[in-house]
């Protein structure tokens, strides 16, 4: 597991809204995977095996997203804030001021981060295995357990919402690469 | 990256080189605690007793409950002098006393762990996160767990418990009355008037009301137990993970408790009690597998993507 470490971790902070999110998810999904892995049939197959975990753990927390909104202990931003001693300013100025993470940087950081939390999930997890990720088609079709031409659809609409969200437009866009599924 | 527009390339590679920042290690990870050091370490003691209850819960009640629904369902229908079942029903009444609160104090200390992970941890390292996103910056580490399903499943059998003792202790005058006189033996009807109007003559057998208001408790208790301990995975827990079986198994519940519940409360002949005794099994069956199968969803990712 320990090679797989450092993508899978970075893989489950690119699928939460924070890395505290991503952290939890990725160490749920590490317990999750030590406690079935007698059930890992293909030991060859353990990178897809422990990235569909993940991504489950993942989906699993979303849905029960519906019910933590519910709950009387959801936290407004503004008093998370004010708790962590920032007052009412939650801008990324402050949030940035104790770490060494340039703002620009952790400005182009968050864009793409907002960008992706408002994909729909599974379109969210192709565009980050894709295009962060560096895996091919067929191995997200495995990961994901959908049809290749599925994981190409979803990659096309992942990018088409990620532009509408940048407010560009397709003519804008640069021409596709050699290699580029869609 | 170059198969999207140059400008979100470049923040997907600001993203990706700012995830990949400070990543725990991989044994931190192993064994990353949910309290961070120094910041309440009185705090660890919650989950701690909270996972102390459960196992404990689990096994002790668990058994308990078990042995306490054979018994009653097998001295429900034994034909055999009520009064000589006194005893065993009021000491299973009282078994079932105890085990709602077992199953509060779960719950309790269930909230009380994810308070307190919430309130006091959670913020702190969220507001170091510059590029956290989105409106959900509260999470916790275990939503939606056993203790909720257990507030859940506890919060209908108590109010179901508590009609019932209103409806014994003749607390229940206030409840709005409807002109179904006693000469409609054998209604349906959930709440009969004629016991509300006439208690002292109502056709309704009280002491069979108490056996299911204990039965529920038990089944409950029971039906949480199986769902968390003992069909986390195989082919059980695979079909109980269906939303199918888990609609249908509680539509069935309800209908056949109540018709249960209506049976046993008007005076159905002895010879023809073997009846009473199917639909209550029935129903109780029913009861545990939609109980069961709502405990044992949790995790069903995980497993379904073991299947392949």
């Amino acid at each position: 597991m320990e090679p797989l470490h450092v993508r899978c971790a970075a893989f489950a902070r690119g699928l939460c809204r924070s890395r505290s999110d991503a952290d939890d998810l990725y160490q749920e999904s590490l317990l999750r995977a030590f406690t079935r892995l007698d059930a890992l049939r293909d030991e060859a197959a353990f990178r897809t095996w422990m990235y569909r975990i993940v991504i489950s753990v993942h989906r699993n927390q979303l849905r029960k997203d519906f019910i933590r909104r519910l709950s009387p202990f959801h936290m407004p931003r503004s008093e998370l804030a004010r708790l962590a001693g920032h007052g009412d300013d939650v801008s990324i100025e402050t949030l940035y001021r104790s770490t060494d993470w340039s703002p620009e940087a952790a400005e182009a950081a968050r864009r793409a981060r907002a960008a992706l939390a408002a994909l729909p999930t599974a379109q969210r997890e192709a565009i980050v295995l894709f295009e962060i990720e560096g895996m091919l088609v067929a191995e997200i079709a495995a990961i994901q357990s959908v049809s290749e031409s599925a994981v190409k659809s979803r990659l096309a609409r992942g990018r088409e919402r990620m532009r509408a969200h940048y407010g560009i437009t397709s003519a804008d866009a640069i021409p596709a690469a050699a290699g580029d599924p869609t | 990256m170059s198969t999207v527009d140059k400008f979100v390339a470049a923040d997907l590679v600001a993203l990706a080189a700012y995830d990949r920042r400070e990543l725990p290690s991989f044994a931190d990870s192993l064994v990353r605690l949910p309290i961070e050091e120094g910041s309440a370490p009185h705090l660890e003691l919650l989950p701690l007793a909270h996972s102390y209850a459960l196992r404990v819960g689990q096994g002790v009640w668990g058994a308990a409950a078990l042995a306490c629904v054979w018994v009653l369902m097998v001295f429900m229908h034994v034909p055999m002098d009520w009064q000589h079942k006194a005893f065993v029903r009021d000491t299973l009444d009282q078994g079932s006393n105890v085990m709602l609160v077992w199953l509060f104090a779960t719950a309790i200390a269930g909230y009380a762990r994810r308070f307190a992970e919430q309130r006091f941890t959670r913020f702190v390292s969220r507001a170091s996160d510059p590029v956290a996103v989105g409106s959900h910056l509260v999470d916790d580490v275990e939503p939606w767990s056993i203790s909720f399903r257990i507030a859940g499943v506890t919060s209908l059998v108590v109010l179901f418990g508590v009609v019932l003792s209103m409806v014994e202790n003749h607390t229940l005058f206030w409840f709005p009355t409807v002109p179904l006189p006693s000469s409609h033996p054998g209604s349906w009807n959930f709440l009969a008037a004629d016991f509300l109007l006439d208690p002292e003559n109502s056709s309704y057998d009280l002491e069979r009301l108490r056996d299911l208001r204990i039965a529920m408790v038990l089944i409950s208790a029971l039906a949480v137990v199986i769902g968390r301990s003992y069909v986390r995975q195989g082919r059980l827990a695979r079909i109980l993970r269906e939303a199918r079986v888990r609609w249908i198994a509680i539509f069935l519940s309800v209908v056949l408790l109540v018709a249960a519940f209506d049976l046993s409360a008007l005076h159905v002949n002895r010879d023809q009690s073997w009846i009473l005794t199917i639909v209550t099994a029935l129903g109780a069956g029913s009861f545990l597998v939609s109980v069961a199968s709502f405990a044992v969803k949790r995790g069903g990712g995980v497993e379904a993507a073991n299947q392949d």
